[in-house]
C-alpha cells in the first residue's frame, strides 16, 4: 500500500516531495493502520487519488510562484543598457524602424482624414451627402436640380440643402477686385450645420425669394482679414461683381461649411425650371432624421430613384441615388476604387514596417546568438523561458519605442510639411481636414510599436530559448562559436526579404527618381510669364440660346479688349491664350488613321466614348501661342486662323502634334497629312472644348513642350488645336513681359480686367515659375520620402545579410579550421562559406523578378516594356553586390581562422 | 518577501481545507501534520477528515500565504520521520475569523429560512 501511495505522490513536484514526502507517507501509514478491511481499502484509494489531484494542483501553483511576474523594472534598465552597448545595431534598427513607423503613421493620418465620417459640427456624424451615381459611365452625375425636389420629400432626411461654388469678383471699398469662391447655398444648410452666426444672422428662407434684398454672410477669417474685425460689420455692403450685397452675419471661426467657404449668398434657382440632367452642377446634402440610419435613408432614396427612372427612363435609367457620410462625397470615397486604393496604400505601409521589423529581427537574432551563454546560465539557475522571452521582448520594445518616439516626431514634422505643400497647391481644403497628430495616430503608433517589438523580440527569443538551451551550458567555452542554428525560418525570411526588395525597389526607385528629377524650368522662359484663368460671371445670363449668344459676344469682346490693352502696355512683350497652361493639358483617347488601337484599354477616368485607344493630352491655343513661347515648328507649318475657323467651314481642321506623340503613335514616322480623331473624353476635359469622332489632320510637329521632366504626366503626347480668342471658355491668359519680374503685372491685370467688365473673373493669377515650383514641391516631398524608405530598406537588407554571414562563419569555425588544416585552398574555403549566401540571394532575386513582373501585370504598368526595364536587372545586381559586400567582412574573418586556434577552442 | 499584513478579506472565501486546518490549529501549541489530521477529525466528531495529500498541499500554500508558521524542533520525541510543526499566525487567525463571519452571515440566512431542525 505504501508503495502505491509513494507512486501517487510522484504527482507532486520534487521540491514538495523532498520536503513533505516522508511525513505524508508516515501519516498515510498511520491512517492505514487505524483501519481494516474495506474501510482500509477505500481509504487507500481515496488517499492515492487525492495525492494525485493535489499533486497536480500543487505543481501548477509552484510553477506560477516560481515564474513570478513576466516583467520587472530591471528588464527596462537592462534593455536600455543593451541599446547603448550595441550602438551600431541600435542605430541601424532605430533608423529603419523610425522611417517605417513615420510612413505608416503618415499613411494612417491621411487615410483617417480622407475616410473620416464625422464633421467638427454638432452631431457631425449625422450629416450626409446625396449623390447620383451613373452606373453606365461609373461616374457621378452632379446636375441634380431635377432630383432635388423628390429627395426633399424623403422622410428619413431633414434640412435637405443645396450649394454650388461660384466665382465672383469681390469689391470691398475702392480696393482691387479679387476673385473669391462664394457658396450659393440654401438657408436650410445653416440649419443642417446647426451652427449659429457669430455676429448678425445666418441666411434665412426669406433671403431666397426673388426680389429679396441681396444678403451675404461672411466667414470669421475674411471678417478679420478684410474688415479688421469691425464690430459694426452687419449692415455694411460689399460688391460681388456689379451687384451690391448687404452683410447680414459673420460665422464663427473655423466654420467653412459646406467645404472651405467664407462667403455665403442665398440660393435662388427654381429647381422646377430645370429638366432632368440639366442645369448647374450642385452638391446636395442634409441631415439624417431622428431614428433614421444611413441604410434606411439609402433604401428610401433608392425607392425614389426607381420612381424617377420609371417616369424618365431616358435620363434616369442608369442613375443610382446614394446616401453617404457627408465628407465621403468630397473625398470621392463613393468610388469603391478610391476607398480600396486608400486601404491598399495603408496596408502596403504596414507591410513595409513589417519588412523592416523582420530585418531588425534578423539582426537581433544574431546578437542573441552571442548571448547564449548568458541565457543558458539563467535557465540553469531557474529562470523560466517566459522570463527570458519577456526580457528579450522588453529589449525589442526599447528599440521599437525609441523608433516610435522618433517616428512620431518625424510624422508631426512631415505632416506639417505636407499640409503646407498641399495648401500651397490647392489653396484651401475642406474645413474638416487637418493633418495634425491626433490621439488616434499615437494609439496606432503604439499598436504598431508593440507589433514591431513582437516581431523583433519574441520570434528570435522563442527560437533562441528552445529545448536545446538546456544543453548549451555544458558546451559553453570561450570562443567556441555559436551553437544556435540559422534555421529554415531565417533562411526563408532572408530569401523573402530579397524577393520583396527586388520586386518593389524598381518601381519605388523609378517613382522617387522621376519625382526628384523634375526640372523647375519647363524648358522655356518661365521667368518671363505670368498667367491667369479668365472667365465671365455667367450668373446673370439666362439659360436660353439667345442668352448664350449674348454671353459669348460679351465674353469675346471683353477678351479682345483685355488683349488689346495689354499689348499696348510697354512692359508686355506678347499676349497669348490657351485652354490650359503648358504642361497642364487635358487627357483624351485618340485613334489614328491606319494605326491599330492598343489591345488594353487606357487606365484613365473616361466619361464619354471608349477607353480603347491611345491616351494623349490636348490643348486649344491661339495661333501666336508657339511664337509667344519661342517654340519652333520642327516639321510642317504652324497653326493659322483658317485652322481655327475650319470647324465652321466644314474643312478638316489642321492640328499640331508634339514630338512625343509622333513617337508614341507613329513610331517616329513622318505624321504630316495623317489623320487623327478623339474617341474618348476624360472627366477633366470640358465637353464644350472637344468633339468626339471628328477627323483632324496633322499639319505640323512641335518639340515636346514643356520639356519632358517638368511634370509627372510626361509620357503622353500632345495635340494642339487652333482657336480664336473668344472661342475659349475659360481661357488661360499667358502674358510675357519684356524684362523684370512678371509678378508685378498681377495687380494691374486684375484692375485692367475689372475696368473692362466688372464681371470678368481672373483666377489663379501666378507666374509660370511659381506654378512649376508649387506643382513640383509635392512631388519632391513624395520623392524624398520614397528615397528615405529605399535607403533604409537597402541598409537593413545589407545589415541582415551581414548578420547572416557573421553567424554562418561563427557556426562553421571548426569546419573551416579542419579544412584549412587538411590543406584546402583559400578559394575552396571561400566558396564553401559564400555559396550559401549566394544561393539565398539568388533564390530571392529569382522570386523577386517573378513578383516584379507579376506586379507589373496587375498594376498595368509599362516598366517592363520600355527603358525602365533596365531598373529590374540593376536592382538585382545591386542586391547581389550589396549581399556579397556585406558578406565579405565575416568571410575575411573566416579565412583568417587558424586551424590550431579553431581546434583548440573546441 | 511576501507581505504578511494584508487584508484578510483578500483570501476570502477560503478553501475548505484551509479553514479546517486553521480551526484545527487553534491558538494553542504547534502541531505536526498527522496531529492536524487527527484534530480535524476530533473537532468534528469524525464527520470530517482531511487526507494527507490535501493537508500537505494546503500547509505548503498556507506557509507561503503567511497563515501559519512552520518550525522543525530539534528534540522531537513523537517518533517517525523528522516532523515540521505548524502554528497559526495572527494573520491566520484574522483570516479564519473573516471566513467565520462570512459563513455566519450565510447561516443567518439559512436560519431565517428555517433551515435548522423542525419540520422539513
Amino acid at each position: 500500500m505504501t508503495r502505491l501511495y509513494r507512486l501517487a505522490l510522484r504527482a507532486f513536484p520534487r521540491r514538495h516531495r523532498d520536503r513533505y514526502g516522508a511525513e505524508m507517507i508516515d501519516a498515510f501509514d498511520r491512517e492505514c493502520a487505524a483501519r481494516a478491511g474495506r474501510a482500509r481499502l477505500s481509504f487507500v484509494c481515496a488517499a492515492c487519488l487525492n495525492a494525485i489531484a493535489s499533486g497536480l494542483v500543487e505543481r501548477q501553483r509552484q510553477r506560477r510562484f516560481r515564474q513570478g511576474p513576466a516583467f520587472s523594472a530591471l528588464d527596462f534598465t537592462l534593455a536600455w543598457r543593451m541599446l547603448l552597448r550595441y550602438p551600431g545595431l541600435s542605430l541601424v534598427s532605430v533608423l529603419g524602424m523610425s522611417v517605417g513607423i513615420t510612413i505608416a503613421a503618415g499613411a494612417f493620418t491621411i487615410a483617417s482624414m480622407v475616410m473620416g465620417t464625422t464633421l467638427p459640427l454638432p452631431e457631425g456624424d449625422r450629416l450626409v451627402s446625396l449623390v447620383n451615381w451613373d452606373a453606365s459611365t461609373n461616374n457621378r452625375e452632379s446636375r441634380l436640380l431635377y432630383d432635388l425636389e423628390a429627395w426633399r420629400g424623403a422622410a428619413s432626411l431633414e434640412d435637405v440643402s443645396v450649394s454650388r461654388n461660384v466665382q465672383r469678383n469681390l469689391i470691398v471699398g475702392g480696393r482691387t477686385p479679387e476673385v473669391v469662391t462664394v457658396a450659393e447655398i440654401s438657408a436650410a444648410a445653416f440649419r443642417a450645420a446647426r451652427v449659429p452666426a457669430f455676429r448678425g444672422r445666418t441666411l434665412l428662407p426669406e433671403d431666397e425669394r426673388a426680389g429679396a434684398p441681396d444678403a451675404i454672410v461672411i466667414g470669421h477669417d475674411e471678417w478679420a482679414r478684410r474688415f479688421g474685425a469691425d464690430p459694426d460689420i452687419v449692415g455694411q455692403s460689399v460688391g460681388l461683381g456689379p451687384t451690391a450685397y448687404t452683410i447680414v452675419g459673420v460665422m464663427p471661426d473655423g466654420f467653412g461649411f459646406p467645404t472651405f467657404h467664407s462667403f455665403w449668398i442665398p440660393w435662388r434657382h427654381d429647381a422646377a425650371a430645370y429638366a432632368a440632367r440639366s442645369g448647374p452642377s450642385i452638391d446636395v446634402f442634409g441631415r439624417l432624421a431622428p431614428g433614421a440610419t444611413l441604410e434606411s435613408a439609402g433604401a428610401e432614396l433608392t425607392a425614389i430613384g426607381r420612381r424617377l427612372a420609371d417616369a424618365s427612363p431616358a435620363t434616369h435609367e442608369h442613375l443610382r441615388p446614394l446616401v453617404m457620410p457627408y465628407a465621403h462625397a468630397f473625398s470621392e470615397m463613393d468610388d469603391p476604387d478610391n476607398a480600396l486604393a486608400l486601404y491598399a496604400v495603408e496596408m502596403a505601409m504596414v507591410l513595409l514596417l513589417a519588412l523592416i521589423a523582420v530585418n531588425v529581427a534578423i539582426l537581433v537574432y544574431a546578437r542573441t546568438a552571442t548571448r547564449q551563454g548568458e541565457m543558458a546560465v539563467r535557465v540553469a539557475i531557474g529562470a523560466s523561458r517566459r522570463r527570458i522571452v519577456a526580457q528579450l521582448f522588453v529589449e525589442a520594445l526599447m528599440l521599437a519605442g525609441v523608433s516610435a518616439a522618433i517616428g512620431i516626431g518625424l510624422t508631426a514634422v512631415g505632416l506639417r510639411q505636407l499640409e503646407g505643400a498641399m495648401l500651397a497647391m490647392v489653396g484651401r481644403w475642406p474645413f474638416w481636414f487637418s493633418l495634425e497628430l491626433h490621439t488616434s495616430t499615437v494609439l496606432y503608433v503604439v499598436a504598431l510599436t508593440l507589433c514591431a517589438a513582437a516581431i523583433v523580440g519574441v520570434v528570435p527569443a522563442l527560437k533562441a530559448t528552445g529545448r536545446q538551451v538546456h544543453t548549451r551550458l555544458q558546451t559553453l567555452s570561450p570562443g567556441s562559436g555559436s551553437r544556435m542554428q540559422m534555421g529554415r525560418l531565417w533562411t526563408g525570411l532572408i530569401v523573402a526579404q530579397v524577393a520583396v526588395t527586388v520586386a518593389i525597389l524598381p518601381m519605388a526607385t523609378y517613382f522617387a527618381w522621376s519625382s526628384l528629377r523634375l526640372q523647375t524650368g519647363g524648358g522655356y522662359a518661365t521667368a518671363e510669364f505670368v498667367g491667369a484663368s479668365l472667365s465671365l460671371d455667367r450668373t446673370a445670363a439666362p439659360p436660353t440660346a439667345e442668352g448664350e449668344r449674348t454671353f459669348a459676344t460679351r465674353y469675346g469682346g471683353a477678351l479682345a479688349e483685355i488683349e488689346r490693352r495689354l499689348k499696348a502696355d510697354p512692359r508686355v512683350r506678347e499676349v497669348t491664350y490657351s485652354l490650359t497652361s503648358p504642361g497642364r493639358e487635358l487627357a483624351m483617347v485618340l485613334e489614328a488613321e491606319g494605326v491599330p488601337a492598343p489591345i488594353d484599354p487606357v487606365d484613365y477616368n473616361i466619361v464619354e466614348g471608349t477607353k480603347r485607344g491611345i491616351l494623349v493630352r490636348f490643348n486649344r491655343v491661339a495661333t501666336n501661342f508657339f511664337s509667344a513661347f519661342d517654340v519652333p515648328v520642327s516639321i510642317g507649318r504652324g497653326l493659322t486662323a483658317a485652322d481655327a475657323s475650319a470647324d465652321a467651314d466644314g474643312v478638316t481642321p489642321g492640328v499640331l502634334v508634339s514630338r512625343g506623340l509622333v513617337d508614341q503613335v507613329f513610331n517616329g514616322a513622318n505624321p504630316l497629312g495623317r489623320r487623327i480623331k478623339y474617341v474618348g473624353r476624360s472627366r477633366e476635359a470640358p465637353s464644350g472644348n472637344v468633339v468626339l469622332d471628328r477627323w483632324y489632320e496633322i499639319v505640323g510637329v512641335v518639340p515636346d513642350f514643356p520639356v519632358p521632366g517638368t511634370f509627372d504626366d510626361e509620357s503622353e503626347g500632345r495635340v494642339y488645336h487652333a482657336v480664336a480668342g473668344g472661342g475659349l471658355y475659360p481661357a488661360r491668359l499667358n502674358v510675357r513681359v519684356r524684362s523684370g519680374d512678371p509678378a508685378v503685372l498681377a495687380d494691374p491685370l486684375r484692375e485692367l480686367s475689372a475696368s473692362v467688365d466688372p464681371d470678368v473673373l481672373l483666377l489663379d493669377v501666378s507666374t509660370a515659375e511659381l506654378a512649376f515650383k508649387q506643382a513640383q514641391g509635392m512631388m519632391r516631398l513624395i520623392g524624398v520620402s520614397l528615397a528615405l524608405v529605399i535607403l533604409s530598406v537597402i541598409l537593413l537588407s545589407s545589415a541582415g545579410i551581414y548578420s547572416l554571414m557573421s553567424f554562418t562563419v561563427a557556426r562553421r569555425r571548426r569546419e573551416i579550421g579542419i579544412r584549412a588544416a587538411l590543406g584546402a585552398s583559400r578559394n575552396r574555403v571561400l566558396a564553401a562559406i559564400i555559396s550559401r549566401v549566394l544561393a539565398q540571394l539568388g533564390a530571392g532575386a529569382v522570386l523577386g523578378v517573378v513578383a516584379a513582373i507579376g506586379l507589373e501585370q496587375v498594376l498595368e504598368g509599362d516598366m517592363v516594356r520600355n527603358y525602365r526595364a533596365m531598373l529590374l536587372p540593376l536592382v538585382v545586381l545591386l542586391m547581389m553586390t550589396l549581399g556579397v559586400i556585406a558578406a565579405m567582412g565575416p568571410v575575411r574573418q573566416g579565412l583568417r581562422i587558424q586551424p590550431i586556434d579553431a581546434l583548440r577552442d573546441e | 518577501m511576501r507581505r504578511l499584513t494584508r487584508d484578510p478579506a483578500e483570501l476570502i472565501p477560503l478553501k475548505h481545507s484551509t479553514y479546517q486546518v486553521l480551526l484545527a490549529l487553534g491558538d494553542g501549541e504547534a502541531l505536526h501534520g498527522y496531529a492536524i489530521m487527527q484534530a480535524v477529525s476530533a473537532m468534528t466528531d469524525g464527520r470530517e477528515t482531511i487526507l494527507p495529500g490535501t493537508l500537505y498541499a494546503a500547509l505548503a500554500r498556507m506557509v507561503d500565504e503567511g497563515l501559519v508558521t512552520e518550525s522543525t524542533p530539534k528534540d522531537d520525541a513523537s517518533g517517525g520521520p523528522a516532523r515540521r510543526y505548524y502554528q497559526r499566525t495572527t494573520f491566520g487567525r484574522a483570516v479564519a475569523r473573516a471566513e467565520s463571519e462570512r459563513l455566519r452571515a450565510l447561516l443567518e440566512v439559512a436560519r431565517a429560512q428555517n433551515m435548522f431542525g423542525g419540520p422539513r
